[in-house]
């Protein structure tokens, strides 16, 4: 199975993905396919055997081999493991860079048909290359929901568990429009002001928790309403709005022993430095104890220091605080466990939109 | 086999008078050794001032109130972090305390098979931190001194570090550790370990030395297994790099040269090098053995953006490229089957960059 992804202008082509009963549920890019037109592409992976050519290349860790521009990778995390190489590191810009990936021989029982089989080489391997791919182009892959109303974006961002996706849901139950509830793309606006692209990295399951669900415990009733949710294959009409301008930031942090949200202005280059950081975070988040997720990019600059490729998503932090300049943000402090006040305390945070400086909303 | 109320067993460690650390263990068991002989070169008397680094290992009971919940693993409060980490069986949680002030304040929790592995993880990463916090750059990667000069081989796991530094010693140069060594301002400290051997090269053929009948046993049993499994099972042994270096140790010396050994397929020495591009291989050397510190420290800035840390391997990269300006910078591709012939490469390289300077 193939298929064609165009993110806000960079043009991602996957070959050999595994059919997945229910694609849109895992498939991270599943809500940028666009139909096959056969012109070039930026990102090209396949998925399948292949044969790595390994001729005057470097060795680290018995794991990546490295020679300019090529990059060979064995890596293995959680029961998973994976090969994949990579061509066209360091090319010139309009050439296209091309990925090959193959599956261990125990992927597809950890991870089965039904969900996304091709989920590993999403997260492991093709995300930090696209995070760099997008950063060369101007814009910053961030860990966020994002919300827009009247043409101005929030941004709520937060580590996993503090219920971003149900704060977003509740905030369109209200009329605001969804631009993604994990992730969205930050990007400069004319000549100055930031803009927020959407990036909606699942959003049938979106949908679920939008009609469904009220928080994101997921029961086993749920689960069940989940499968059967999806078997059905409605038609979606949950709109995502495509662009906007960033109007303001929200950042919820979970303490415990905490008992209703309480809400305190941060200062716009904090708020740059969390939204970084929060980035880099996702790196080491979900994997076992000493796996990075794109490490390999490292492990590149390693035998060739003076290689550019990752530079761009370096300075990721430096990019955000120019992005961030004059955006009025807050932070929120909840209790663990979600209920509506959350929501309530986000959007009551985010209903004055006017670029007045923070703490003068209410 | 633990768990019973005994006095508590209390070491002190001081590296160079740089760096303190204090360890007590309410616990007797044999997978302690592992944690006693870690820094036993270093072992001190206690000197009743306060360590930078104070561990209690033993069972112990949280407080997170108030503290930031990350992704249901860290927790984080000022200057405080707590964290649980698994690595196949081992499980450890990890209490650090002090991490605003100038004395950190530890408490380890770790099941029977995390106390063979947290020294080298969670223990390593301390004291990284508080070295890398007063300016001492540890790095991975042997140190060898000639004509009162230090050389640095930062090199990835598997490409030959060990072998070269036995080789070197062999030839009588001094010797600062095999696994690490730390880059302070006026030169190159010693960071003597054990250091893990896989008997594929017979070290004492090669440096001359006796081991103890016990260690002489188990490093024929360990053969036999390796022979009888045609391989698959090769255990390491751990060696006290005092019983096997002795009055070669070096604790002090100034830098001279920095040769970065990378896996390559045939052998060969760079030209000499710029600072900067050795530099950055050499801090993403580092990075690759501190996954833990990494991790716990981006946690910890997320939760306390305003706190220094948050600019450690930013400072780290600074001062490396500062220290390494004015030495002898070189890449040595070393290819996968380790000759005689490589080692000859490199110790001919190594003694005219050394003597070199040497001279007046």
């Amino acid at each position: 199975m193939n298929a064609l992804y165009d993110i806000h202008g960079l043009r991602v082509r996957m070959t050999g993905l595994a059919d997945a009963s229910f694609p849109d549920i895992n498939a991270k890019l599943h809500w940028f396919t666009v139909p096959e037109d056969g012109r070039p592409v930026d990102l090209e992976m396949a998925i399948g055997r292949f044969e790595p050519d390994l001729g005057s290349c470097m060795v680290l860790d018995r794991r990546y081999w490295a020679r300019p521009g090529y990059l060979y990778l064995e890596e293995a995390d959680k029961g998973l493991s994976w090969r994949a190489e990579i061509q066209g590191l360091d090319r010139v810009p309009g050439e296209p860079m091309r990925i090959c990936f193959a599956h261990g021989p125990w992927n597809r029982r950890r991870q089965p048909w039904l969900l996304f089989p091709d989920l590993v080489a999403h997260l492991y391997v093709l995300w930090p290359v696209l995070e760099c791919e997008l950063a060369a182009r101007g814009m910053y892959l961030v860990h966020a929901g994002g919300v827009e109303r009247d043409g101005r974006a929030t941004l709520i961002a937060g580590r996993g568990g503090v219920n971003k996706t149900a704060i977003v849901a509740d905030l369109v139950h209200r009329g605001w429009q969804a631009m993604g509830d994990d992730f969205v793309l930050l990007a400069r606006d004319g000549q100055a002001g930031a803009q927020v692209l959407a990036f909606p990295t699942s959003p049938r399951w979106f949908e679920f928790q939008l009609r469904h669900m009220e928080d994101e415990e997921l029961m086993f009733v749920d689960k069940l309403r989940l499968f059967w949710f999806l078997h059905r294959r409605q038609e979606t009409n949950v709109a995502f709005s495509r662009r906007s301008r960033l109007g303001r930031l929200v950042l919820v942090d979970q303490t415990e022993g905490c008992a209703a949200p309480e809400s305190s202005p941060l200062d716009p280059a904090a708020a740059a430095a969390r939204l970084a950081l929060n980035c880099r975070m996702e790196r080491v988040a979900y994997v076992g104890h000493g796996t990075v997720i794109g490490r390999f990019l490292e492990a590149y600059r390693y035998v060739m220091p003076d290689s550019t490729y990752s530079r761009a998503w370096d300075g990721l932090g430096q990019a955000l605080a120019g992005l961030m300049s004059g955006v009025p943000a807050c932070r929120i402090v909840a209790p663990p466990a979600y209920d509506r006040r959350l929501a309530d305390a986000v959007e009551s945070r985010s209903r004055c939109g006017r670029l007045d400086g923070f703490g003068t909303s209410d | 086999m633990h768990g019973t109320a005994v006095t508590p067993i209390i070491h002190n460690y001081d590296f160079h008078g740089l760096l303190s650390l204090r360890i007590r263990r309410r616990h007797v068991s044999w997978a302690d050794s592992f944690l006693d002989s870690t820094f036993a070169h270093y072992r001190v008397e206690p000197s009743g001032r306060e360590p930078d680094i104070d561990v209690e290992v033993g069972p112990f009971r949280p407080d997170l109130r108030g503290a930031l919940r990350l992704d249901g693993r860290w927790y984080v409060s000022p200057g405080r972090i707590l964290y649980k980490t698994r690595y196949k069986v081992a499980r450890w949680t990890t209490e650090i305390g002090g991490l605003d002030g100038p004395h950190l304040k530890v408490r380890i929790d770790a099941n029977g098979p995390a106390r063979m592995v947290f020294p080298g993880e969670t223990i390593y990463s301390l004291i990284r931190l508080r070295l890398a916090e007063k300016g001492l750059l540890l790095l991975h990667g042997p140190a060898v001194t000639h004509a009162g000069r230090a050389l640095v081989l930062p090199a990835r796991g598997g490409t030959g570090k060990t072998i070269t530094a036995l080789n070197f010693a062999r030839r009588g140069w001094g010797f600062m550790g095999d696994d690490s060594s730390i880059l302070a301002p006026g030169g190159v400290r010693s960071f003597v370990v054990p250091f893990n051997l896989r008997f594929t090269y017979d070290v004492a053929r090669l440096l001359g030395v006796r081991f103890s009948p016990a260690k002489r046993r188990e490093i024929f049993l360990k053969k036999c297994l390796s022979i009888a499994t045609l391989g698959t099972i090769n255990l390491f042994s751990r060696i006290d790099a005092r019983e096997v270096f002795g009055p070669n140790i070096v604790d002090e010396a100034p830098l001279g040269a920095v040769y970065v050994l990378i896996q390559g397929p045939r052998a060969a020495i760079s030209e000499p090098q710029p600072a900067a591009a050795i530099a950055r291989s050499v801090l993403i050397n580092t990075l690759f053995e501190a996954d833990e510190l990494r991790a716990m420290l981006l946690a910890y800035c997320y939760g306390n953006p305003e706190s220094p840390l948050a600019r450690l391997w930013d400072d780290f990269a600074v001062r490396l490229a500062e220290r390494l300006f004015g030495c002898m910078l070189r890449r040595v591709t070393v290819p996968a089957r380790y000759t005689p012939d490589v080692f000859e490469m490199i110790w001919r390289q190594a003694e005219e960059d050394l003597g070199r300077g040497a001279r007046p």
